[in-house]
């Protein structure tokens, strides 16, 4: 009988499986059908080392034509594609410090973005059982996302599907993140500004670098994060 | 797969895993971490998801689809997500109307 720490965190983890086992699916199906020769062991391996829906998502094109790929371009975009990432650790550096390192290890291993809003969640106060349901989660999350895929690969290459348009829902796992942040008041306006400076970044690259449009990522973030910092002065002065 | 493909995957996974414990890299000591680290970790982390939604509506559209169907695809996915708020309803939705628009099974309607 699992025990009721346990039992928590699979009822917490359950929005969760339903959105990775479909997603999982989505991307093991696009993987094994756009790149060719991937196996259904490709793609559970590729799952359970990034357990990462942004980045696989944009890795399957990638993959697709690797020849066009250097490695420190592919570094590079990874980079942009999952800055956010970085941040998500944040709030758990201080209980994180006294945690046994292999455990702590996992934990940030797999901090996916459903992972790190559910463990913000955490019921319990006490260390031994946060523990628990803090690994407990990231397990279930990361076997959900696994299990996901080989169903999607195993699917993938015995059922023959249309997958036309089916990029989409990277773009829709973004909005779906994108509308959760913006539940918070004090995320508009920074999503507003990314939003507007990219797309104002994108026109300009398309007008005058129409040949180098699809590497506006890093001028946009360059721009954006200028754009934060110079609006935080502002209003620390105004605060003060 | 080729050996090229798998050292991408192989960079890819090595890169979402040092951003996941970047800060614990940086902050995981006494140190405290420094106010303008935690502003920018909070409002940078909107801010490119925001970007990555402009991003991803723009490489979509580059795919041929109708913009009307793109712009009303997006609007199926926020909608359904600030009214349920059941990320596999949204997205499941979202892209099977996309994906019925893109492959023409949607004529009928005349504004696709």
């Amino acid at each position: 009988m699992p025990s009721a720490v346990v039992r928590r965190a699979f009822v917490a983890s359950l929005p969760v499986l339903m959105g990775y086992l479909s997603m999982g699916m989505a991307w093991a199906v696009l993987f094994t059908t756009r790149v060719p020769g991937a196996t259904v062991c490709d793609a559970a391996l590729v799952s359970a080392a990034t357990i990462s829906g942004s980045m696989q998502f944009s890795a399957v094109e990638i993959i697709r034509d690797a020849a066009f790929y250097s490695p420190c371009w592919v570094a590079f975009l990874a980079l942009m594609i999952n800055i956010r990432y970085a941040a998500y650790a944040l709030p758990f550096i201080g209980e994180f410090r006294t945690w046994p390192a292999a455990l702590r290890s996992y934990l940030l291993f797999g901090l996916t973005d459903e992972t790190y809003a559910i463990l913000l969640q955490c019921p319990f106060t006490e260390e031994k059982s946060r523990r628990r349901y803090f690994l407990a989660v990231t397990a279930f999350d990361q076997t959900y996302w696994v299990v996901g895929s080989t169903l999607g690969a195993l699917l993938g290459r015995t059922i023959r599907f249309n997958t036309t348009g089916i990029d989409f829902s990277m773009t829709a796992l973004f909005l779906v993140i994108l509308v959760e942040q913006c539940r918070d008041r004090s995320n508009r306006i920074p999503a507003f500004i990314g939003g507007a400076v990219t797309a104002l970044v994108g026109a300009i690259c398309l007008v005058w670098f129409p040949a180098h449009a699809d590497k506006m990522l890093f001028p946009a973030m360059a721009c954006i994060a200028g754009l934060l910092l110079a609006l935080r002065k502002k209003t620390e002065v105004r605060g003060s | 797969m080729t050996g090229h493909q798998w050292l991408l995957l192989a960079i890819m996974a090595a890169v979402v895993a040092l951003l996941r414990f970047l800060p614990f890299l940086c902050f995981g000591g006494k140190r405290p971490v420094p106010p303008l680290f935690l502003y920018l970790g909070k409002t940078l982390s909107a801010a490119a998801i925001a970007m990555l939604v402009v991003y991803g509506m723009a490489t979509v559209s580059g795919g041929g689809g109708s913009p009307v169907a793109l712009a009303l695809a997006a609007l199926i996915v926020v909608f359904l997500q600030w009214k349920i708020g059941n990320p596999l309803l949204s997205i499941f939705a979202g892209t099977a109307f996309y994906m019925l628009a893109l492959q023409g099974f949607l004529t009928k309607l005349p504004f696709l």
